[in-house]
């Protein structure tokens, strides 16, 4: 099975691999920390899952903006239509950290985008989990995604 | 004798008579039983309740209030159902028909004498309509118009005043005049006012009857539902006879345009009945809508169409004369206006401008129907006309000429109708206000008999397609009233009324080349409509596009937000290789909303990716494949980094705008009319550009130390030691590092290290060298103005690290600020106001949660300045920055120390080696922040949200609680940016920054964390050639300078500030002048200032320049002070005029001019 991480969140992104290597011994994991790079990496190359953050920056971070560039409250819900628009067919599970998103009146919380999101991206969107380094409910959330994930018609890894 | 049995009807009626008759409270026992009186009676109802009379007063003393207080005295009366409501108010109308026709007259006197600019009839008007019959809704609200367009605004607050001081607190009628106060200021914008009246019911939560009464009377809003066209009678049935009358005219115009079957019919049985009484031609105009009965409108004066024929045939120069003279005679003939405007401007006349109310609307007009420059100013001032003066007859006139020139089409729109419902005067063209045929057919007649030879009757007869079925055959006409581009056009309208587009959209190719402005707007007009009726979106998008550039001036009459609906993913994917697309998509957003600015953004890309390239700048070399005009617009305003940034093929913004710089060079050679504007935003971005690295250069060196002056300091104390240390090498004394190397390799490779080589010998030579390295580290840890720990304080410690961490939550209002001369926070004062609807016990705990909360988290930022960001040493246990050498490390180190090398390798080799120190100590900083604090402030947040949870009781904290979750994302993305500054900087070579843009650095510096933070900077600058190697220093003074005005100016986040620099020969002069608050000068504030100065004179500030919570102007004293014999000078103060100022002088030397 081939991961494909999108965050910028360097803890979150150790904790979601190891998550991986853990759960998946056979997986093989491909970390990209920003919008761009994912969307770079999903229009040449296949991946059979993709973990997904929703906020984040543009660009990855580098010396001359250590921000990475505008950041995306909604990145995650950007990715998913970049991956619509180039017909990109690949299971998307959201982990993310925050529980809103946005700016009023744009603003929505977790289950609101995670509607949302179900009603615009599905199949290709497989739910969202509520990341917290310090609490361990969102493994066992997320395995139930990914095994889910993994029964779906788009799913190809084994 | 038997007695006579009572009819049912007239003995309820005379129990219901008797019930009121006998109460105490005969207008409550009215409001009570209205609904109960039979249908038939009502009439003899309302008749008799007069002579229902307590204490000398009638039951209907409200209908003519004497003063203003009286209006409304009585309240609303009980609801009835939709059918009661009608009767009831056309029973009480029908019971005053006199006086109200005699209203009439005198207000129709009152809107000639304004449209006129007769102000000071309209005075007398007005107050003879009030002595007449009293005081009403009415007579406030025109007078508030009349006295915001007379005398201004503090004329008409004046009176809102007299309103309200007449008037109780939570009065009706006072809050009605506040917002049409409101409303009426010149600087009110009606569309915004009515969306943010809209926004601010809806938190109101009012009865929706109540709701639409508000809306009715302050934004002019119809009634579209039974519900409110019921209440708003309801709510007037306590009002002034004049606005039961006016409010059931309006609602019966409502009626006829909105309302269902139900309603219509309502009210055409009630306004039948009144018609006969009344002389308002207002109602007749409504009776032949409701009821298609063109008998109602029989006698309807006839408008002048001298003009209007002169115009269709395109001889704007006689339409333009006629409509003057006929203006004359029909001052309140809005259709006449609108023609006057239209002549103006194909006759490209000018019109003065005059001073009355209509010339003002004329000139408007005509910069609408001309779309010329201005003309959104126009369409602003035309609705506030027609807001402002709603109860006149020609509000409805100017509103609807309005939308008709914002629409593509047309056709069909609800303000036509209002118009011809208020209109005075009968055309033709009136033809285009009824839906059904058969009210055109109606007119026909009526019309035909006055106008059958003109232009416009031929015109409308064609268009309408009415020219088969009626008795008025005309197409055989010899000779025709219409030219040859009028009869087509005609035509043209006569096809899309029958919605046979093919053969429209084929005919405008034969006037498509007309030279008459005004029909060429309606050929655009056109071929949008029959585009867009046929879903031919391709073709669409690129006429829109196409149109627009060959007159944007036209925007609004193109189908622009139509087409954006419709290019959907196969639509786009379709059309990836027309630059129309995003084009299209782009004028949406920039005209209506921003939805769709996301697939703008992957329109941009995607035409891109059809040509197989994948940068704009790609395409100069093929630009002459494509039309000039759309290239032009693609690339100007479509190939921006705002938008580019959804393309992957960018790696950073620094490429972004490396490849807008590109393409803004292909722009000056294709577009070299506009070549300055190019330049003008290249040199823009390459100054941003260089601001950007300037800041990011100082973001980077907040781990810094001023090597040079410890350089010279370590120089002059040590460089005998070095020569003698190198000579102790020469004589091998003590040289002990025999075997080191390869007992290094051989652990390398698993071996260990013999227990030996761990400890530093104790020898002469290293003795020396750890004597010269233990005091280097010195210095440059805790040297007062070059070391490390002075730095930190100034860059980190002193406020930059508070702000960063405080700015999200001050943004979300959810921290305070200490009380000043307490330990206690300030209340909170914007959440308690969200909390009203919870127990004062509730509110005053939140509050005090929301107090501890602030104090925690500035405790939380206290404990990293105070005990982690310092030096680590025994006192300060808990500093991170625990900076020494490992013995291994260092003996490996002094196997680099020759006895060759000279005194500046070696000093280098030291520093070297104590930045390897400093990093171990950068990343133990990176990794409390991230392991330990990031969860502090979770922890924070997480029991704040918690416990405010539980102290609501089970209350509402919604916006509370969505502020908070977004104060912590905030607090832990504020994190990671001061993560970011833990890092050694990188070498980067500076360029030569001209002064201005250092002290745009400096300023950039505050706003990166302070970003409401906008001076307004005035700079006088003397022509100096740009620095070297200053960026720093100058980035240091000017962050000091402008954090100082924004933390203690006062004045908010826009004060003044000048700036003042001047060459003085060996330094430079700097002077900066503030903005600042009377509180910011008082005497507290005048006596530390005073304090600072005592300490810097007195030479102690070498002390505070590494205590935190002091001043930056202690920090200044020690940065113009580096390394010069002479102490530069700063002086500071409080001058006499309300600003603050600090001179200062900088020596050149240290900025290498």
């Amino acid at each position: 099975m081939r991961v494909l991480l999108v965050e910028d969140d360097e803890n979150k992104g150790i904790q979601l691999s190891k998550f991986v290597a853990e759960n998946f011994p056979d997986a093989g994991v491909v970390l990209v920390k920003s919008l761009q790079s994912g969307v770079r990496y999903i229009r040449k190359n296949d991946a059979d899952l993709i973990l997904l953050d929703m906020t984040l920056p543009n660009y990855d971070a580098g010396p001359d903006e250590p921000g990475g560039g505008t950041t995306h409250s909604f990145g995650g819900r950007e990715f998913l239509k970049q991956m619509d628009r180039f017909d990109v067919i690949i299971p998307v599970i959201i982990v993310t950290q925050f529980e809103t998103f946005g700016k009023s009146p744009q603003e929505m919380d977790l289950a609101e985008l995670d509607a949302q999101l179900h009603a615009d991206h599905f199949p290709i969107y497989r739910g969202s989990v509520y990341y917290h380094a310090s609490i361990h409910g969102w493994r066992e959330a997320l395995k139930k995604l990914v095994g889910e994930a993994s029964k779906s018609q788009m799913f190809k890894g084994e | 004798m038997a007695s006579k049995k009572l009819d049912p009807r007239i003995a309820q009626l005379k129990k219901l008579q008797n019930y009121v008759r006998g109460s105490t409270n005969p207008i409550g026992a009215m409001s009570n039983i209205r609904g109960r009186v039979p249908k038939s009676e009502l009439a003899n109802f309302v008749s008799w309740l007069p002579t229902v009379r307590r204490r000398a007063r009638g039951v209907f003393s409200g209908h003519y209030p004497a003063e203003i207080s009286d209006l409304c005295h009585d309240g609303a009366l009980a609801a009835v159902n939709i059918e009661r409501e009608i009767a009831w108010a056309a029973a009480i109308i029908r019971q005053n028909s006199k006086p109200i026709e005699a209203f009439v007259k005198l207000s129709e006197r009152y809107e000639i004498a304004l449209v006129n600019g007769q102000i000071e009839d309209c005075r007398c008007i007005l107050s003879e309509i009030e002595l007449k019959f009293g005081f009403s809704l009415w007579s406030i609200e025109t007078r508030l118009a009349l006295l915001q367009l007379s005398d201004g605004l503090e004329a008409q607050k004046e009176y809102v005043l007299h309103v309200r001081n007449s008037r109780a607190n939570h009065d009706i009628v006072a809050f009605l005049a506040h917002f049409i106060s409101r409303r009426n200021e010149p600087a009110t914008t009606p569309i915004r006012f009515v969306s943010q009246l809209k926004e601010q019911i809806v938190g109101w939560n009012p009865q929706p009857d109540f709701k639409a009464y508000i809306l009715f009377r302050l934004a002019n809003q119809p009634a579209m539902e039974e519900e409110e066209f019921a209440g708003i009678l309801r709510y007037e049935t306590c009002s002034s006879l004049v606005d039961q009358y006016d409010t059931f005219i309006r609602l019966g115009q409502h009626a006829a345009v909105f309302g269902d079957a139900v309603i219509r019919g309502h009210f055409a049985a009630e306004l039948s009945l009144i018609v006969s009484e009344i002389d308002d031609e207002r109602m007749r105009r409504i009776l032949f809508i409701l009821t298609e009965e063109p008998s109602w409108i029989d006698g309807c004066g006839e408008g002048d169409i001298e003009a209007y024929d002169a115009a269709l045939n395109g001889d704007y120069e006689s339409a333009f004369e006629a409509a003057e003279i006929a203006i004359k005679a029909a001052p309140l003939d809005v259709d006449l206006w609108i023609k006057f405007a239209e002549a103006a401007y194909g006759a490209n006349r000018q019109l003065d401008g005059g001073t009355t109310l209509r010339d003002a609307a004329v000139s408007n007009l005509t910069a609408l129907v001309g779309k010329r420059e201005g003309k959104e100013d126009a369409v602003i001032a035309l609705l506030k006309d027609g807001l402002n003066h709603r109860l006149q007859s020609f509000a409805a006139g100017l509103d609807d000429l309005v939308w008709r020139e914002l629409s593509t089409d047309s056709r069909g729109l609800p303000s036509t109708v209002f118009a011809f419902l208020h209109g005075r005067y009968l055309r033709p063209c009136n033809i285009h206000s009824f839906a059904t045929k058969k009210q055109r057919l109606g007119l026909m007649p009526l019309l035909a008999a006055g106008f059958k030879s003109s232009a416009l009757f031929h015109d409308m007869i064609i268009r309408s397609n009415l020219d088969a079925e009626s008795e008025h055959q005309l197409l055989g006409l010899e000779p025709s009233p219409l030219v040859p581009e009028a009869y087509l056009d005609a035509r043209i309208g006569s096809y899309l009324s029958q919605n046979l587009y093919k053969e429209a959209l084929s005919l405008t190719e034969e006037i498509r080349l007309t030279e008459d402005p005004l029909r060429r707007q309606s050929v655009i007009r056109y071929v949008s409509i029959c585009l867009l009726r046929m879903e031919r979106i391709d073709e669409l998008v690129s006429f829109v596009a196409h149109s627009f550039m060959s007159s944007p001036e036209l925007i609004n009459l193109l189908p622009i937000s139509a087409c954006a609906d419709r290019l959907n993913k196969d639509t786009r994917r379709r059309l990836a290789g027309e630059l129309s697309v995003s084009i299209v998509l782009d004028l949406y957003s920039k005209n209506f909303e921003d939805r769709f600015d996301d697939i703008r953004n992957y329109a941009y890309e995607d035409f891109l990716l059809s040509l197989g390239l994948e940068r704009p700048s790609q395409l100069g070399h093929i630009a002459g494949k494509f039309n000039l005009g759309l290239l032009t617009y693609y690339l100007r305003y479509i190939c921006i980094p705002t938008v580019m940034q959804v393309s992957s093929v960018f790696g950073g913004t620094r490429e972004l705008e490396e490849e807008r710089k590109n393409v803004l060079s292909i722009l000056v050679k294709l577009d070299a009319k506009n070549a300055k504007e190019y330049e003008t935003e290249l040199r823009d971005v390459t100054r941003a550009q260089m601001i950007h690295r300037g800041v990011r250069q100082v973001e980077q060196s907040k781990i810094y130390v001023d090597m040079s002056a410890i350089r010279r300091l370590f120089e002059k104390e040590h460089k005998e030691n070095f020569q003698r240390y190198q000579a102790l090498l020469r004589a091998s004394v003590g040289k002990s590092d025999d075997g080191f190397v390869e007992a290094l390799e051989n652990a390398l490779s698993g071996a260990p290290l013999p227990q030996s080589f761990l400890e530093i010998p104790k020898d002469e030579t290293n003795d020396l060298l750890l004597l010269m390295l233990g005091r280097l580290f010195d210095e440059c840890r805790g040297n007062a103005e070059h070391g490390l720990d002075c730095y930190l304080s100034m860059r980190i410690r002193h406020g930059t690290l508070s702000g960063q961490l405080r700015s999200p939550l001050e943004i979300e209002r959810i921290i305070t600020l200490r009380a000043a001369g307490t330990d206690e926070y300030e209340s909170n004062e914007y959440w308690l106001a969200f909390m009203a609807h919870l127990n004062v016990d509730s509110q005053q705990a939140i509050n005090g949660r929301l107090g501890r909360f602030s104090a925690d988290y500035d405790a939380l930022i206290a404990n990293i300045t105070n005990n982690l960001i310092q030096i680590h040493s025994a006192k300060n246990p808990t500093g991170l920055f625990n900076i020494g050498v490992k013995s291994v490390a260092y003996r490996l180190w002094v196997t680099e120390i020759t006895s060759e090398m000279t005194f500046d390798a070696f000093f280098e080799k030291c520093i070297e080696l104590f930045w390897k120190s400093v990093e171990t100590s950068l990343e133990v900083v990176r990794s409390v922040i991230d392991r330990k604090l990031k969860m502090e402030v979770t922890a924070m947040f997480s029991s704040l949200e918690f416990e405010i949870k539980a102290l609501a009781v089970g209350g509402q904290t919604a916006a509370l609680d969505r502020a908070m979750r977004t104060a912590q994302t905030g607090a832990q993305q504020a994190l990671d940016l001061v993560k970011d500054w833990f890092r050694l900087s990188q070498p980067i070579s500076e360029p030569n920054f001209p002064i201005e843009d250092l002290i745009d650095v400096g300023l950039q510096c505050v706003r990166t964390i302070h970003r409401d933070f906008d001076p307004i900077i005035t700079r006088h600058v003397a022509p100096l050639p740009p620095f070297a190697g200053a960026l720093v220093l100058f980035s240091d003074i000017f962050f000091i300078i402008f954090d100082n005005i924004r933390r203690h100016s006062g004045v908010g986040g826009r004060p003044k500030v000048s700036i003042e620099i001047e060459d003085r020969g060996d330094h430079l002069s700097i002077r900066t002048r503030s903005e600042i608050s009377a509180e910011a000068s008082d005497d507290s504030n005048r006596q530390k200032i005073e304090r600072i100065r005592e300490i810097i004179s007195g030479g102690d500030y070498q002390r505070s320049v590494s205590s935190e919570g002091g001043t930056g102007l202690i920090k200044l004293r020690k940065l113009i002070g580096t390394n010069e014999k002479k102490v530069r000078r700063l002086d500071f103060g409080f001058g006499t005029d309300g600003f603050f100022y600090v001179d200062l002088e900088l020596g050149k030397r240290e900025i290498q001019l």
